[in-house]
This record gives structure tokens, sequence and C-alpha cells, in this order.
């Protein structure tokens, strides 16, 4: 019996995979990723990570995706100093056991981690309260200490989808190599307010 | 857990920046500089003389016991907002928590007052409070019940006459309730 987690999965890896049953619309929960024709799509996109946890070498209970925000986000106005951990979901029958935190972790093992603000958005109608048996509060905390292994921290925003419930969450791990100014930037847009220099032009300044 | 999350950084309407620090012993000196500059009127507005020699040291301790939370906001420093929840240990009232934000003068209309309010919601829901309680004398800036309904706090009583001001005038007292809730419904 073999469970592996790998991530910058591509189409040829992909090819050979099945997706677990178990992701798939529950009666008080729906998985974020439902078609195996999903994961095609991101690993076309540019940077982006898709981690896989594979058991038995052909079907995967485990999904970590990072990759740049959808441009109608307001963290896509940041341009590409921001990468959104999308999605860490992990089937029902295989909790517990500390994949989610392998998937974290191998999800953003990035070579440009360090350039970027990695962030991740908790929205409590997504999670699965059901399936875990806690209470929104509980869900966060968990939330919280899942990421926090990984050096994100909770950040306050009006990002009028994060406001809608207070036990919403927000939060980022700023890499060692995030200059001042966007640091800055990335402050104001947590609120709202849009920088007006060129970040496009700073991001090409630093080396990759 | 109740320390970890501070402190937190915000950015207001104008740009201001402020940040939430849990109230320390440290702050004393700029909490009693900060309701110093509070209208003496307003002041007369709260349940206790914020001027008390020993009331902040009353307010650590229960802190301590978990009988209330009060939260700091500072810009530059100083002292512009302080905010508080008080619970109750025992009885029938455990459920309940009660909130209370004042803001200087210079941060009103900023949003400050609705990130602190945001703030202690958070804090309520974590304590596994129920019922979050809000008192407003009739008089005090009518931005406060705005902002209040805004967040889900509805009237639920008047207290006709309730209350007396400096010069012994009656004021009505405005009883505004929120329900937190741990689940989503089934609809």
């Amino acid at each position: 019996m073999s469970l592996v987690i790998r991530s910058f999965c591509d189409e040829a890896y992909l090819e050979g995979l099945e997706l677990h049953p178990s992701f798939k619309t529950y009666p008080k929960y729906r998985s974020i990723v439902t078609r195996k024709s999903h994961l095609y799509e991101i690993v076309k996109e540019e940077d982006s990570n898709l981690c896989l946890a594979v058991w038995e070498e052909k079907l995967i209970v485990g999904i970590g995706i990072l990759e740049y925000p959808q441009k109608d986000q307001r963290w896509a106005q940041l341009g590409k100093w921001m990468m959104e951990v999308s999605v860490i979901e992990v089937i029902r029958e295989f909790r517990g056991k500390g994949l989610a935190k392998g998937l974290l972790k191998s999800t953003t093992e990035h070579p440009l981690k360090e350039r970027k603000i990695l962030f991740m958005v908790g929205y409590s109608w997504t999670w699965d309260l059901v399936g875990t048996g806690l209470k929104v509060m509980e869900y966060r905390e968990m939330l919280i200490n899942l990421f926090q292994s990984e050096d994100f921290k909770v950040y306050q925003t009006n990002e009028p989808n994060v406001l809608l419930r207070p036990e919403n969450l927000f939060m980022a791990r700023i890499g060692a190599m995030v200059p001042a100014h966007v640091l800055k930037a990335f402050k104001w847009l947590r609120f709202g307010i849009i920088q007006s220099f060129s970040l496009d032009h700073s991001y090409n300044m630093v080396t990759m | 857990m109740l320390y970890k999350r501070y402190p937190k950084d915000l950015v207001l309407a104008d740009g201001c920046e402020v940040t939430l620090f849990p109230l320390e012993v440290g702050h004393f000196q700029a909490l009693r500089s900060f309701y110093e500059q509070i209208p003496k009127e307003e002041r007369f507005f709260l349940k206790e003389d914020p001027l008390e020699e020993g009331l902040y040291e009353l307010w650590i301790k229960n802190q301590e016991r978990l009988r209330a939370w009060n939260v700091v906001a500072m810009a530059e420093g100083a002292i512009v907002g302080h905010s508080c929840l008080i619970r109750r240990n025992y009885g029938i009232r455990r459920h309940v928590g009660k909130v209370k934000v004042i803001l200087s003068t210079y941060f009103r209309g900023k949003g400050l007052g609705t990130w602190m309010l945001l703030d202690l919601i958070k804090r309520a829901m974590e304590l596994e409070i129920e019922r979050l309680v809000a008192e407003i004398p009739k008089g005090m800036d009518p931005r406060i019940v705005d902002t209040l309904r805004r967040l889900d706090f509805t009237e639920v009583a008047v207290f006709k006459d309730f209350c007396k001001d400096m010069a012994g005038g009656s004021l009505d007292l405005i009883f505004m309730v929120k329900n937190l809730h741990t689940h989503w419904g089934d609809f």
C-alpha cells in the first residue's frame, strides 16, 4: 500500500491517475475539485503548482493547488507578486493522518516562494463541517494551525467576501525577498487602496 | 490563544495606519491620555470613570480571569481607540457578551469602530459566546447605532428615560443584540 505526495504534476503524470469518487457533492459540502479536467487546466497555468496525494499509484486522494489569483480578484492587482493556495483538500477517508500538512508543504515549496506573497482565503461556506464534526470557529482554528505550519499569518482585510462572515479568514506568507514597496502595496491593497506606482516594473527589476 | 492573534494591522478609509493590541500594563499612561482627550460629557456615558485610579489594573485583572477582553488601537504611539468585550463566567448570562468601543474624536468616521467591533465579534465567537449586547444611550454619536446595525445588531428594546446625563436630563437607552452562530443553516 503506498501513498505518495507529488508536486509540480504535469499532464503526462495526470494521464495515469483517477480522481477518487469521494471528490463529489455531499449533502452539506462540495469538493472544490470534482472533475479531473480542472486539474489539466491548472498544469497549463504559468508558475502553477499542482500537488497530488496519490494512493496506490492510481487514485488521487488529496489535492493542493498554488496559482496566480483570478483576474477579477482584488489580489490580482498586485500582479505576479501574489500567488494563491486555492485548494488544499483531502478526501474524508484519508483525513486525520497529517496529509493536508504534507500537501500544503509540497504545494508551497515553489522555487519562487521567497519572491512571492502566498495567500489563502477561507470562506466558511466551503468548509466540510459535517465531515469533520467541527464548529466553524474550531474549523477556522484548524486552518490557522495548518497554514501557520508553513509560516502563514492571519491578516485583516476589508475584501467583501472575507467580511461576509466573521469566521472567514485571510492568511498570507511573505517571501523573504519581497521588497518593501510591494509589502506596503500589499498592506494597502488589503484595505482596498490601490497604489499608483507600477508594480510590474518593479517585478521586472528582480532577478528571477 | 487570545494573545497570539495580535498585533493586527489596519489601514483606515483615509489611509491612516492603526494597530490593535491587547491591553497591557505598559499601555496605562497612553490609555489615560486617551481618556483625558474624550470630552467630559461623553465620558459620562460610560459605566465607570475611566480616569479613576486603579481602574486599569482592575481591567487587566478581569482580563486574566477571562471576564473581559480589552483591545487598544494605536497610531503613531498614541492610543486612539479602546474596545472591550465583557462576559460572565457563571450563571444564566454566561453565554452573553457585552461590547464597548470608544474612539478618539479625530478617528471617528474612518471605519476604526467597525474594525474594533469585528475584532470583538471574532473574539466572542472564539470564546463560544452566543449573544452580544450593546447598550447605547440616546444622544451618543448616531453613527454608532448605524454601524452596529450594519454588523447585524438589532434593536430589541428601548428603555425610555432610563439614563440621566450630566445636567440631569433624561435619556433613552437603546439595547441592541447580535446572535452569533456556530453552524450554517440547513436551507
